[in-house]
């Protein structure tokens, strides 16, 4: 039972919004671009699927990407496996990469090198988050740092 | 006598070679469970024994059960696993990986393994459950202090290598076992057995030395499987020629490496069966053959002067061993493979030729050549192959290999002048450092006589230029990894800078030998390897395995990431910051933390305006001997768990592409992510000197402090370049202090065109680091970052 996604729906809402913020941002998103690749993740409790095409042209104007909720026919390059609950940590700054996928916790495949391109737009990102939970009014959400 | 004849006359064949060549070379990546198998089933039943006795006890029944086989055109035999290119597992160091991975081997997107259902449900039920709680991952993870698990996270320094890939990187007297054959080392050890005082009789040495008697008698069978096998193949072989073959390869292994070998061929085949089985008892990366022409010269000039043999069979026979050391590799954790790129150049086979001898005088013999010509034959990934040069070195010597290397032959050029020096300095005697054999990507170390431990820990250099200017926040994560050294803003002058580095590289070194100590012990007490041991001089004389400090000499490597990184940074803030004023320290410090946003024009300021390290520049040359001498002073203050030091190395395996992924923007220009620089090569594009100016810089640094060795990867253009040029080159490079080079001759064009065609070229290989790999096996970014190389030329 997740403690931080009532379900799917509530997940792609969170994430959707992030996201959204996320592909929009000049300083985040110009590095993403630059990985060229498609990413699959892959949410476990509750089971979900989210995919960032950053490899063809985005669909809406002033997007660095495409986002897309939910399973997609897009083949991806890379793909990330984890369960929610974890993902929230991590884009908290509170869950090492690299312990993560060492001690199994989180699966990847595909083009697992391409993954690391995205490395430099995770500081950014991990600042963007609790701003977007509380714009959505879930502050409840946010993993205070001690 | 007629085991030294079986081949001489009947290798004749010109195409055996290219056969079997290619054979390799096409055959898939496959994992074999066989090992992994006869491993668990053996410790299963003993697994309440001593360490020593149920290891040896499981290298028995392993080598007892596996399956012995003989391929056509074969002449040297011996597998490590039933399929071709086969890798074993060893669930005995980690375990949770391979059911973590067991269901992607066949589908990931770089180095794919086949494996067969069957096996998968085998590891699944009956191998991997009996490891839970028994691997040396877990044991010393519950042994790790919280601090140092944490910081083992960081991607500042990496410490699992050992049990990553297993014990190796150690080459073993080979001499020995040829000339007094396996019986020869059982006799030694029952001598020191019973030569033990009755007070050590139940101690630990006995049980050493039971199970080096019992791993060599193992030894022995094996071989003797081999010889069966040959036996029963010959008498349904229909062809004459190939019967001949099978009976000769029946007779060898009978011989070898039971009792001294009589011919060439014997000499070769019992090195073939030594080097195997240790690879079989380990992991075994990089257990290496070392001096070749050394080694097996004594049996070649015997066979030679009895009209024995003739150059060109001695010469396919080494092909023949060149080609069997590409059936031996290990699959890597997917989770590794970022930084452990070319999976098939990972076990670093080494083999030099040529040299000095331990008198001091010039060695290289007629062997030497022969073995070049055999390497030149096969061009793979294995062996890792290098020729020894001194200004004593015949001329025709170094002008073959540099020849063949202008060719696109792979291998380096090894400076005895300088190495043996530096191999003093590091403690050995004279005699040990001038019969150096090479393990892992370039480690010089005594030969048989040495576990150097060479590739067990990579240190990111330039992660503590980051924590530094950040004050121990990670600038790819934003929160704090590193420890409290000062806010950048209130550095005074560039020596703050410095302490402030000192600082964050003393305290990370310091984590790194404590959890080195906790790894080595985990390994020591649960994976003893009494075989490699009894090959490795010191362990018997001990009576203490190699993993315990049984070696002569006892070293552990650590390799400093992002050398010219840290050099150009420093020299930039020194120049930019503190002598033309031109920046604050808290807005570089901002710069970086923000990965260069907005701020184009100082970054471009610092990448082209300042110079750069490989320039033949004396001020920022004289950074770079400062930062080298840095990272020699701090490792010296540590001793390892086996009672020997900590090696400073500057070489990148794959690590300058990993670690420079999680390594924030530096003051080099360098953007966030982007790959660092391999080994002591400046950084990508900033040689723009030429290749003389690019030597001239790195003669100036302190070589003879870096004992595991450097590594200077240069590129050419193809055969644009002239032999007598190169050869001028690296003269100048080798009189002036230069240890070690390698170069690519490979063109971008074609490069870019495998890059589009892969399958056109499945047999171009390139220099990765310190070891060759197919191109087309690398993962994007590495292929970019070979391409993005430096071309010089060199008219």
């Amino acid at each position: 039972m997740s403690q931080y996604y009532k379900d799917a729906d509530d997940l792609y809402r969170i994430y959707g919004y992030f996201l959204d913020r996320v592909l929009q941002d000049e300083k985040i998103g110009t590095k993403m671009s630059k990985a060229g690749i498609i990413i699959k993740f892959i949410y476990t409790d509750p089971d979900a699927e989210i995919t960032i095409d950053l490899k063809n042209k985005p669909e809406k104007e002033g997007y660095y990407g495409t986002v897309y909720l939910g399973p997609c026919n897009l083949k991806e390059d890379v793909w990330s496996k984890q369960p929610a609950d974890h993902s929230h940590k991590f884009w908290h700054g509170l869950a090492n990469p690299i312990a993560s996928i060492t001690k199994g916790i989180v699966r990847q495949g595909g083009k697992v090198t391409a993954m690391l391109k995205l490395l430099p737009v995770v500081k950014p990102a991990f600042q963007l988050f609790p701003v977007t939970l509380r714009e959505m009014g879930l502050d409840h959400l946010i993993i205070s740092k001690k | 006598m007629s085991t030294q004849t079986a081949f001489a006359d009947n290798i004749s064949h010109p195409s055996r070679v290219d056969r079997l060549r290619w054979k390799i070379i096409d055959a898939p990546m496959e994992v074999c469970v066989e090992r992994a198998r006869y491993l668990t089933q053996s410790m299963k039943k003993h697994w309440d024994q001593h360490p020593l006795e149920r290891m040896s006890l499981a290298l028995e029944h392993i080598l007892n059960n596996m399956t012995p086989i003989i391929r056509d055109d074969e002449i040297i035999v011996g597998c490590r696993t039933a399929k071709l290119k086969g890798a074993p597992l060893f669930p005995e160091n980690k375990s949770r990986w391979i059911e973590g991975d067991l269901d992607g081997f066949e589908v990931r997107e770089l180095q794919t393994a086949l494996i067969t259902p069957e096996e998968k449900s085998e590891l699944r039920e009956s191998i991997l459950p009996f490891w839970s709680g028994k691997s040396v991952e877990e044991v010393m993870e519950a042994r790790m202090p919280p601090d140092i698990s944490d910081d083992m996270d960081k991607y500042i320094f990496t410490m699992m290598l050992e049990i990553t890939y297993g014990i190796g990187h150690f080459t073993m007297n080979h001499p020995r076992v040829i000339l007094g054959g396996l019986r020869g080392t059982i006799a030694q050890a029952r001598n020191h057995l019973a030569a033990l005082p009755a007070s050590e009789e139940e101690s630990e040495k006995r049980l050493f030395y039971e199970a080096v008697i019992r791993s060599c008698s193992a030894a022995i069978s094996f071989a003797r499987r081999y010889s069966d096998l040959a036996l029963s193949m010959a008498e349904t072989e229909t062809d004459k020629v190939r019967a001949d073959e099978l009976r000769g390869i029946a007779r060898v292994c009978a011989r070898v490496p039971e009792h001294p070998a009589r011919s060439f061929h014997e000499a070769v085949q019992c090195m073939y069966f030594i080097h195997l089985i240790a690879q079989i008892e380990s992991g075994g990366n990089s257990i290496s053959l070392g001096r070749i022409d050394q080694v097996l010269y004594p049996w070649y000039r015997a066979d030679r002067e009895a009209g024995r043999i003739t150059p060109g069979a001695a010469r396919e026979i080494l092909s023949l061993l060149f080609i069997k050391t590409n059936e031996i590799w290990n699959v890597l954790e997917e989770a590794f493979v970022p930084g452990g790129e070319g999976t098939q150049g990972k076990t670093t086979q080494n083999v030099t030729v040529g040299g000095i001898g331990i008198d001091g005088e010039d060695a290289t013999n007629e062997l030497s050549y022969i073995a070049l010509d055999a390497y030149a034959d096969v061009r793979t990934v294995q062996p890792n192959f290098g020729v020894r040069l001194s200004s004593k070195s015949p001329e025709d010597l170094f002008r073959k290999a540099v020849d063949y290397m202008r060719d696109g032959v792979l291998m380096h050029l090894f400076n005895d002048d300088v190495i043996v020096d530096l191999l003093v300095r590091g403690g050995h005697t004279l005699k040990d450092a001038r019969d150096y054999g090479v393990v892992g990507c370039l480690e010089p170390n005594a030969q048989g006589k040495t576990f150097g431990s060479t590739f067990a820990v990579q240190f990111n250099g330039i992660k503590c230029v980051e924590l530094a200017l950040s004050n121990g926040i990670d600038n790819i994560f934003g929160y704090r990894t590193g420890i409290e050294t000062g806010d950048p803003a209130g550095f005074a002058d560039f020596e703050d800078v410095w302490k402030a580095y000192d600082g964050q590289m003393s305290h990370f070194v310091a984590q790194m030998v404590k959890g080195m100590r906790v790894l080595d012990r985990a390994i020591a007490e649960n994976v003893p390897s009494p075989f490699a041991s009894a090959m490795v001089d010191g362990c018997l004389d001990k009576g203490l395995d190699l993993t315990a400090g049984g070696a002569i000499y006892n070293s552990t490597g650590v390799q400093l990431m992002g050398f010219a990184n840290v050099v150009d940074s420093f020299y930039g803030i020194k120049k930019a910051v503190f002598e033309e004023r031109r920046f604050t320290m808290a807005a570089l410090a901002e710069m970086l933390s923000d990965d260069w946003y907005d701020a184009e024009q100082a970054r471009a300021y610092f990448l082209h305006r300042i110079p750069k390290y490989g320039n033949d520049n004396d001020e920022v040359d004289a950074m770079a001997v400062r930062v080298m001498d840095h990272y020699c002073d701090v490792l010296a203050a540590h001793r390892n768990y086996r009672g020997g030091a900590f090696w400073p190395g500057i070489f990148s395996v794959g690590f300058h592409i990993s670690f420079g992924a999680f390594s924030g923007a530096s003051p080099d220009g360098r953007f966030a992510g982007d790959v660092l620089g391999n080994g002591i090569t400046p950084t990508t594009g900033n040689a723009v000197s030429g290749p003389t100016a690019l030597m001239n810089s790195v003669v100036k640094l302190p070589l003879t402090r870096v004992y595991n060795g450097v590594n200077l990867n240069m590129r050419f253009q193809g055969k644009k370049i002239k032999t007598e040029h190169l050869m001028n080159l690296v003269k100048a490079y080798m009189k002036n202090g230069g240890m070690q080079v390698q170069f690519n001759m490979v063109d971008s064009d074609v490069l870019r065109e495998a890059q589009r065609f892969p399958e056109k070229y499945r047999d171009l290989f390139v220099r990765v680091s310190g070891y060759s790999a197919e191109f087309t096996d690398l993962s994007e970014i590495a292929q970019d970052e070979i391409i993005s190389r430096t071309e010089f030329e060199c008219r």
